[in-house]
């Protein structure tokens, strides 16, 4: 690898090591229970995501 | 090498690593659906696939993100480099496949546009839990779909190296985006701890081992000490025969190689894919990288015929032991000079070589 990509390697890297860390931690901290309706079969309701 | 669009130049080791992948896929196929449908049995086919495609692609473009700092961090992995592209191609292969069912199943059986319901159905874009995870999923496709569909050489000597590999860095913009389509999608859904657990483990050891990779690569990019226009690279004993040492001249990297009793000094940036061409050894009497096998005469840095790559060379200077290597490189293919006191340079004939020169 030629220079500059490695420094611009190393400067992506050292951003994502901020940002997905704290992605990951925001999605699970602020999900929610997603509200069932018991009187729909389960097969209609799997797969929705 | 020609520039002529070429389909795969298959050899041994790229059936052998192709049939490991696919096997290991269809395995991994197999056992998610059947235990899938054995442990959600409620679960329609469509679904399963549409999870086991993803799964599989997700799984697989953390094997190809992490390929390439292990091999920043040890030889040993440099086998899993050899056809990565391959793993590549396969990876966008299987997302689309996820891609197209989830389309299929999710937003084709309305009136609208499949394409554009995906876009449109969703808005809430300031909502985490309720966030449009899908587009994310899209543009990192999309992603993935210019980057394989570049992949083969072909595209590699007409973009040229330093572009190509700009437009395949977009990868890290992939990954990213699909880590939060499945944060944000599939995990606010299934608050199965493992699912969590996984994503985390595989987030933290692609992004150790790339900055790890990074910052090594960093200290090897610190200056050799340099005066009158020559840099000190190493002792001339501390280059094994057949082998080179790397050092750092005006920004750039040199690989200084020893056979046959000689010293020569090339750019350590092999023309293919820009591998570390000091980091491989001289086989028949050319230079050969550890990447893919391209070939070099080290005392021209030009490819043997029928090739036309050709790297820059460094003079050659011999005091006291010590190899130092002139901080201005001559014209790439030119041949370079050794001089010092205490040795004269000979020459060898050398004869042409083969190598992997092929595709993605």
């Amino acid at each position: 690898m030629i220079r500059s990509i490695r420094k611009r390697h190393k400067v992506i890297w050292i951003a994502l090591a901020f940002l997905l860390p704290s992605l990951f931690v925001a999605a699970l901290a602020l999900r929610h229970e997603e509200p069932r309706n018991d009187g729909v079969p389960a097969v209609a309701s799997e797969g929705a995501r | 090498m020609s520039e002529t669009y070429r389909a795969v130049g298959w050899n041994r080791q790229k059936i052998i690593y192709d049939g490991i992948m696919m096997g290991a896929a269809a395995l991994y196929l197999m056992v998610f659906i059947g235990l899938g449908a054995l442990f959600r049995p409620n679960a329609t086919a469509e679904t399963l696939l549409i999870r086991g495609f993803g799964t599989l692609a997700f799984v697989m473009l953390h094997v190809v993100l992490i390929i390439g700092p292990l091999c920043r961090i040890s030889p040993k992995f440099l086998p899993l480099l050899y056809n990565r592209r391959h793993l590549g191609v396969a990876t966008f292969i299987f997302g689309s496949a996820h891609g197209v069912f989830a389309l299929f199943q999710f937003h084709a059986l309305g009136n609208v546009n499949p394409l554009v319901s995906l876009l449109i159905s969703n808005t809430r874009y300031t909502s985490i839990p309720d966030f449009p995870f899908q587009v994310l999923g899209a543009l990192a496709l999309l992603i993935l779909f210019v980057m394989a569909a570049t992949s083969h050489d072909f595209w590699l000597k007409n973009l040229t190296a330093p572009v190509w590999k700009t437009i395949h860095t977009f990868v890290y913009v992939a990954y990213a985006l699909l880590v939060g389509h499945v944060l944000l999608g599939v995990l606010q859904a299934e608050t199965n701890i493992l699912l969590a657990v996984a994503l985390g483990t595989g987030i933290f050891l692609v992004v150790a081992l790339h900055i790890t990779a990074a910052f090594k690569e960093a200290r090897q990019d610190e200056e050799s000490e340099s005066s009158v226009g020559f840099a000190d690279i190493c002792a001339m004993q501390d280059i094994p025969e057949n082998r080179a040492r790397i050092g750092t001249v005006s920004g750039e990297r040199v690989a200084v190689f020893r056979t046959g009793g000689e010293v020569y000094a090339v750019s350590n940036v092999c023309q293919h894919q820009n591998g570390p061409l000091g980091e491989g050894k001289i086989v028949d009497g050319c230079i050969t990288c550890p990447w893919h096998g391209f070939q070099y005469d080290p005392k021209t840095g030009a490819s043997p015929p029928p090739f036309k790559e050709k790297i820059p060379t460094f003079d050659v200077k011999i005091e006291e032991g010590r190899v130092l290597v002139k901080t201005i490189p001559n014209p790439p293919g030119s041949r370079a000079g050794m001089t010092g006191p205490d040795r004269e340079m000979t020459r060898a004939a050398n004869g042409p070589n083969s190598r992997d020169q092929a595709d993605p």
